[in-house]
């Protein structure tokens, strides 16, 4: 195996000008930024303003990048203040019907591919059609939070770094959340000891 | 986990979130850069995106963050100074009518010191002295009234502070408490007015000490500062300027007091120690005849109690905390360019990794053994449960 080039490294060399290496860095996190995105805004498009503006001002910032954190944690800063300005600068509460709604599309894509369990698969569908929902009424910080770290794999620490809050109040955020959720998600009627 | 059935738990759920995979050609399609977005400076999109330690939706956020510290002991303090400043200043005459504190050793001094002449004035001294100490507790004798409770109820919402407002509810018991003590003060005449304001001083001090564990939130903004030096130089205890060099036991005591709710506030993620928390407040308000004693019971069961109990299965922060800790680990076995892994760690009871099982990308491959050896470092606290199970998702730097 080729020895890996961190992302610390990618960032000294665009620094130093090579542009190629600060592609190699937008190809390896475009994906994640987007998905961030996506669950933010909810809204494709805007979630597609938001990654690309999130590289080029990372690009143009550059300089400013003083290596005390990880390059993805500051490339999520960035993304997530850039879908919170977004976010807070619409005009009206978007409404987004499900079938636009960029978290429910891998669904959506999968059932149309795989049609071998409708059952499970319908069900599979409302359960996070209703998550995606509840996690819609919650705050803007619980659900940035919530969306940090358990849609999105964060640790508590690196979800720290990126929303610039103590370790404690994220775990707290992450619990009040995921308190929160469940009391939705059994008013929808799921059961609240299997979620 | 497996990919198509849907997932038990919320973590699960939201952790094996439908991610669709997007083209690349979508990312290198002309869509130029939007203006929207010019009007967000560097330093806004730099600085931290939220708050804080602030939580929006009306919940009031954990005390866990310096910044919270330093507000809430910054609201303390303020309690505590409006629970001060009450009581407009008053005559002398009013203050031996209102504190007994006083008014014996006025009695005292006039009684015992008149024959002489000559300790008179030190007994002169000692009144004013004793004045400017004793104005916290008379003070406090008047603020005892409901509008500085209602604050501090209203404004304090630890726990502990709650269980210092029962121990504080006991005016009756105050008096007395500083008769004894400051009784003494004019009857031992010291040579210089120093001295003799030094004496008064410290028996007051030392008075503090069993009347004030449960007695005065003005104790706590002392307490608070040691915490945040500095900020409050003029917070409270700068009334008492004059006896405050002779008394750093007070001052160590609010502290421990003080600290009590901010640690109790401090983490709220765990259930446990506002369990136990409850039943020392309910111990602290229940035998109410002893006052001196119930804080004190606070402060040794609170630590005392959290250990015997084991839960049935590890907190979410637990694991949470756990898988983080290994997950950096896990995560440096992918190569850049590798897809995701799926990891399902099964903790045994006492804590420890029991097996790890990868699905993903990295099934079968050497980066699995890496992964699980690195994620069968992860340990949480015991529990009672034989096994628990945890999924976590392994993705590439």
């Amino acid at each position: 195996m080729p020895p890996k080039v961190t992302d610390r490294e990618l960032v000294d060399r665009a620094r130093q000008g090579d542009a190629a290496a600060f592609g190699q860095l937008v190809q390896r996190h475009q994906q994640r930024i987007h998905r961030l995105a996506a669950h933010l805004l909810r809204d494709r498009a805007e979630a597609e303003d938001v990654a690309q503006e999130t590289f080029i001002r990372a690009y143009r910032a550059l300089a400013r990048f003083d290596g005390r954190s990880e390059p993805y944690t500051w490339l999520y800063r960035i993304t997530v203040n850039l879908s919170l300005n977004a976010l807070r600068s619409r005009k009206a509460q978007r409404t987004t019907a499900q079938s636009d709604d960029p978290r429910l599309e891998a669904i959506v894509s999968e059932r149309q591919s795989n049609a071998a369990d409708p059952p499970e698969d319908a069900a599979r569908r409302q359960l996070y059609a209703a998550l995606a929902e509840g996690i819609d009424g919650l705050s803007e910080t619980l659900r940035t939070t919530l969306i940090l770290v358990c849609i999105d794999g964060r640790s508590h620490e690196e979800a720290s770094a990126i929303l610039g809050a103590p370790e404690g109040t994220i775990a707290w955020r992450v619990h009040e959340a995921r308190r929160k959720l469940k009391e939705y998600m059994a008013e929808r009627g799921f059961d609240p000891e299997e979620l | 986990m497996s990919e198509g059935k849907t997932p038990r738990t919320l973590d699960q759920v939201l952790a094996s979130w439908p991610e669709s995979q997007r083209k690349e050609i979508e990312w290198d399609a002309n869509r130029a850069p939007s203006g929207r977005f010019a009007d967000v400076t560097d330093d806004e999109l730099l600085g931290p995106p939220l708050p804080g330690g602030e939580a929006s939706g009306g919940v009031a956020a954990p005390v866990s963050g310096g910044r919270n510290k330093k507000e809430s002991a910054k609201q303390l303090q303020d309690v505590a100074k409006l629970a001060e400043m009450k009581p407009a200043p008053e005559p002398a005459k009013e203050k031996e009518e209102n504190s007994g504190v006083v008014h014996l050793a006025a009695l005292a001094a006039s009684e015992g010191q008149n024959i002489d002449g000559t300790p008179l004035q030190p007994a002169a001294q000692t009144a004013p002295a004793e004045k400017k100490a004793a104005e916290p507790q008379s003070r406090k004798g008047d603020g005892v009234g409901r509008p500085s409770w209602l604050m501090v109820g209203g404004l304090v919402a630890a726990a502990a502070v709650v269980a210092l407002f029962f121990g504080m509810k006991h005016p009756g018991t105050e008096a007395p408490v500083q008769v004894t003590v400051v009784a003494p003060t004019p009857a031992a005449p010291p040579a210089t007015a120093n001295a003799t304001t030094g004496a008064t001083a410290t028996p007051i001090a030392a008075n503090k000490e069993p009347g004030d564990k449960a007695v005065d939130p003005s104790t706590l903004p002392p307490a608070d500062t040691s915490t945040a030096a500095g900020a409050h130089p003029s917070a409270p205890m700068a009334m008492a300027g004059p006896a405050a060099p002779a008394k750093p036991a007070p001052a160590a005591s609010a502290s421990g007091n003080a600290d009590q709710p901010i640690a109790a506030n401090a983490p709220p993620p765990a259930p446990a120690s506002s369990v136990s928390l409850e039943a020392a407040m309910q111990q602290a308000a229940g035998p109410q005849s002893s006052l001196s004693s119930a804080p004190t019971a606070t402060a040794t069961d609170t630590p005392a109690a959290a250990p015997t109990s084991v839960t049935l299965k590890p907190s979410q922060g637990a694991i949470n905390g756990a898988l983080g800790a290994a997950l950096p680990g896990a995560r440096a076995c992918l190569g850049p360019d590798d897809p995701i892994s799926r990891a399902t760690v099964t903790f045994q009871s006492d804590g420890t990794v029991q097996s790890v099982s990868v699905t993903g990308g990295a099934a079968g491959k050497p980066a699995e053994a890496c992964i699980r050896s690195a994620l069968m470092r992860a340990k949480v606290p015991p529990f009672a449960m034989p096994t628990f199970t945890a999924p976590t998702t392994i993705r590439p730097n």
